[in-house]
C-alpha cells in the first residue's frame, strides 16, 4: 500500500488525490437495498423497473446514500482514524444513479490547516458518471491522524 | 395499538423528536455493511487503533429513515443532501443510542423540506456522530398519499 501520510502531507491546495472508479452493478443495488431492510428483498424505486416508472422515473436508479461510502473510505485511507474521530461530509445529490453507471471519485484539496496539534484536511469531492455528469458533490476531510 | 401518523409537513415541527432507540453494533451487521457498499478493511473485522474491531463511518446510513419509518407512515423519500459529524469510533459489541429531531421545516419552489439530525451516543453518553439529512417532504397528507 502507498505511503498515504507521506503523499497527503506533501500536498498542497489544489492537487488531487488518485481518482479512484466504482461501477454501480444492479447486484450492487439489491445488496445495498438488502442491508437498508435488514436482509429482506423489496421492490421499490431502486429495485425494480416497473415501481420506478409508476413513480415517473425512466428506470430503476441507485440510492444516492449507497456511494457516499465511496467517498469516506478514501477519506479513512488517507486520514486515518482522524476520520473516524474528527471527519466530517457534506454531499448533495445532484443527479440519478442507474444500474451499470461508472463512477469516478475525485478529490481536490481545498484548505489544510492546524487543527489541535494536528493538521487538517478538506477536499472537494465529487462522482462523475461515464458521462461526465457529477452525480455527488461536496466538501470531505478531517485531522490527519 | 393507534395508527401512525403520516410523514408530512402538518405532523411535523421544528425541534420535535421524531423518535429515539438503542442498537446493539454487531459483527454481522459491520459484514453485512461492508458487503453492501464494498468496504474493506482489517479494522471493520479486526483489531484496530482504538482496540478491536470498529465500524465503518457509514455503518448508519439507514437508521435515520429507519426511525422515521418506527414512528411514521412515509411514502418514500427524497434525499438531496447529507452530512455527518465524526467524533468518536463506533465499537463493535457496544449499544448505542440513536435519536432523530427535526432540526428545520421551510418551503422551496413550491416543495416542502425538511432537514432532520440523527445523533448516536454510547452507553456513557458520548456522542460518537451526528448525521444531517435534507430531504423532500409531502406539504399535505393528500401529497403524501398521492406521491
Amino acid at each position: 500500500m502507498a505511503n498515504t501520510r507521506a503523499e497527503i502531507e506533501n500536498m498542497n491546495i489544489g492537487d488531487t488525490l488518485p481518482e479512484r472508479t466504482h461501477k454501480v452493478d444492479w447486484e450492487d443495488i439489491l445488496k445495498f437495498n438488502r442491508y437498508v431492510t435488514g436482509g429482506v428483498d423489496t421492490k421499490n424505486i431502486h429495485t425494480d423497473d416497473e415501481v420506478a416508472r409508476k413513480a415517473g422515473l425512466p428506470r430503476a436508479l441507485a440510492t444516492g446514500r449507497h456511494p457516499v461510502s465511496f467517498i469516506t473510505e478514501l477519506m479513512v485511507d488517507y486520514l486515518g482514524m482522524g476520520f473516524i474521530t474528527s471527519g466530517e461530509i457534506d454531499v448533495s445529490f445532484v443527479k440519478p444513479i442507474f444500474p451499470g453507471d461508472v463512477l469516478t471519485l475525485m478529490a481536490v484539496l481545498r484548505e489544510k490547516s492546524p487543527d489541535e496539534g494536528a493538521m487538517r484536511y478538506l477536499f472537494d469531492v465529487s462522482l462523475v458518471n461515464q458521462d461526465g455528469a457529477a452525480v455527488t458533490i461536496g466538501i470531505a476531510g478531517g485531522r490527519l491522524a | 395499538m393507534s395508527e401512525k401518523p403520516d410523514f408530512v409537513w402538518e405532523n411535523l415541527e421544528v425541534g420535535m423528536t421524531i423518535g429515539e432507540r438503542s442498537v446493539l453494533v454487531t459483527q454481522e451487521k459491520v459484514d453485512a455493511h461492508c458487503d453492501a457498499v464494498g468496504a474493506k478493511r482489517e479494522w471493520y473485522q479486526g483489531d484496530s487503533p482504538a482496540g478491536g474491531p470498529i465500524a465503518p463511518p457509514m455503518i448508519f446510513i439507514n437508521d435515520l429513515l429507519a426511525i422515521y419509518d418506527e414512528n411514521y407512515k412515509r411514502f418514500g423519500t427524497i434525499h438531496a443532501k447529507l452530512g455527518y459529524r465524526f467524533h468518536r469510533p463506533v465499537r463493535v459489541g457496544e449499544t448505542v443510542n440513536q435519536k432523530v429531531t427535526v432540526k428545520d421545516l421551510y418551503v422551496k419552489r413550491e416543495k416542502g423540506w425538511i432537514v432532520s439530525e440523527l445523533s448516536v451516543t454510547n452507553e456513557t453518553g458520548e456522542l460518537l456522530l451526528t448525521s444531517s439529512h435534507t430531504s423532500v417532504l409531502s406539504l399535505t397528507r393528500k401529497h403524501g398519499k398521492d406521491g
